[in-house]
């Protein structure tokens, strides 16, 4: 009796100092609202989601227009666990630059405006957070200081 | 930055205006006559020194000022050649149609490929802004509709 307590709280130990070195964590899932017309994740948590069809992420095109020119564009997708998928398209620079700061381990949130046949995007946000970080990655160690 | 060469401009001309309205001062000189003050005490004239010989008249300050205008604007003129140009394709109906079909060909099929994607994508580019602007939404109204598989 005595042997499985002391088992049972060296278990409960173990359990508590790991979650407290892991640190706090937000995982978001992808979610695809159609009617709101509003998607939202974070990266690593769709790509690393089991048996997931979850994607999300944000990208920027430019193209010779033939004219001596170029055409930019930008543009944020994602689908959800179910696969709804949902995407939406810019020119406009300010959503150009947040689109290009999205980075590995990024939230995303994408607006778009869906009146008829429009799909240019209303609004977009990103955040890069350390709850968003996905499990197993090492933390950081100090920089040994060579004393010669 | 046209503000700033036009107040460039301005201030140069101001610059200009007063060292010559100066040089034609100096050149009329004023009575030598001393004039009583309130306070009774006399004013001296100005003391007028000649000219150096290399000092430019007026006529030639007019032809230094319009020589510096048209630097200037052969200057701007020469920056907006070599800008980037702006404008985009003008309309093109057949090229617009060409995009329409493609993309309807695709929704036909139910699903596009990356490679046809980039395809697509390129010929849109070229297209005027009110043709890259509906095509780009027709493209991805029918992604988010599930009428068309695939990823931008």
């Amino acid at each position: 009796m005595r042997r499985k307590l002391f088992l049972a709280l060296g278990l409960m130990v173990v359990l508590l100092s790991s979650s407290a070195l892991a640190g706090w964590t937000q995982p978001f899932p992808v979610s695809v609202d159609l009617e709101e017309k509003f998607a939202a994740g974070d990266m690593a948590t769709a790509r690393y989601a089991n048996g997931s069809l979850a994607f999300i992420g944000c990208g920027i095109r430019s193209f010779d227009d033939g004219e001596g020119g170029n055409f930019s564009f930008g543009f944020c997708q994602a689908g959800d666990a179910a696969g709804v998928t949902a995407a939406c398209f810019t020119e406009d620079p300010d959503m150009l630059k947040v689109m290009a700061a999205t980075s590995d381990f990024s939230f995303i949130f994408f607006g778009w405006a869906g009146e008829g046949d429009d799909a240019t995007c209303t609004r977009v946000g990103r955040s890069t957070q350390s709850f968003y970080l996905p499990k197993g990655m090492k933390a950081n160690k100090g920089t040994p200081v060579d004393d010669d | 930055m046209r503000i700033l060469w036009a107040l460039t401009v301005g201030q140069t001309l101001a610059i200009l205006l007063l060292t010559w309205t100066l040089l034609t001062r100096v050149r009329e000189p004023a009575p030598v006559s001393a004039k009583p003050t309130m306070a009774g005490t006399a004013v001296t004239a100005p003391v007028v020194r000649p000219l150096p010989a290399d000092c430019p008249d007026a006529e030639q300050l007019r032809a230094i000022i319009a020589e510096e205008l048209q630097a200037h604007a052969d200057g701007e003129a020469g920056a907006a050649e070599a800008a980037p140009r702006s404008h985009a394709p003008p309309p093109d109906p057949a090229q617009l149609a060409r995009v329409e079909e493609e993309i309807d060909r695709h929704i036909q099929a139910g699903a596009i490929s990356q490679v046809d994607m980039m395809r697509l994508q390129a010929g849109i580019a070229r297209l005027d802004p009110a043709g890259r602007k509906r095509m780009l939404s027709k493209l991805i109204k029918a992604m988010n509709t599930g009428r068309l598989e695939g990823r931008l």
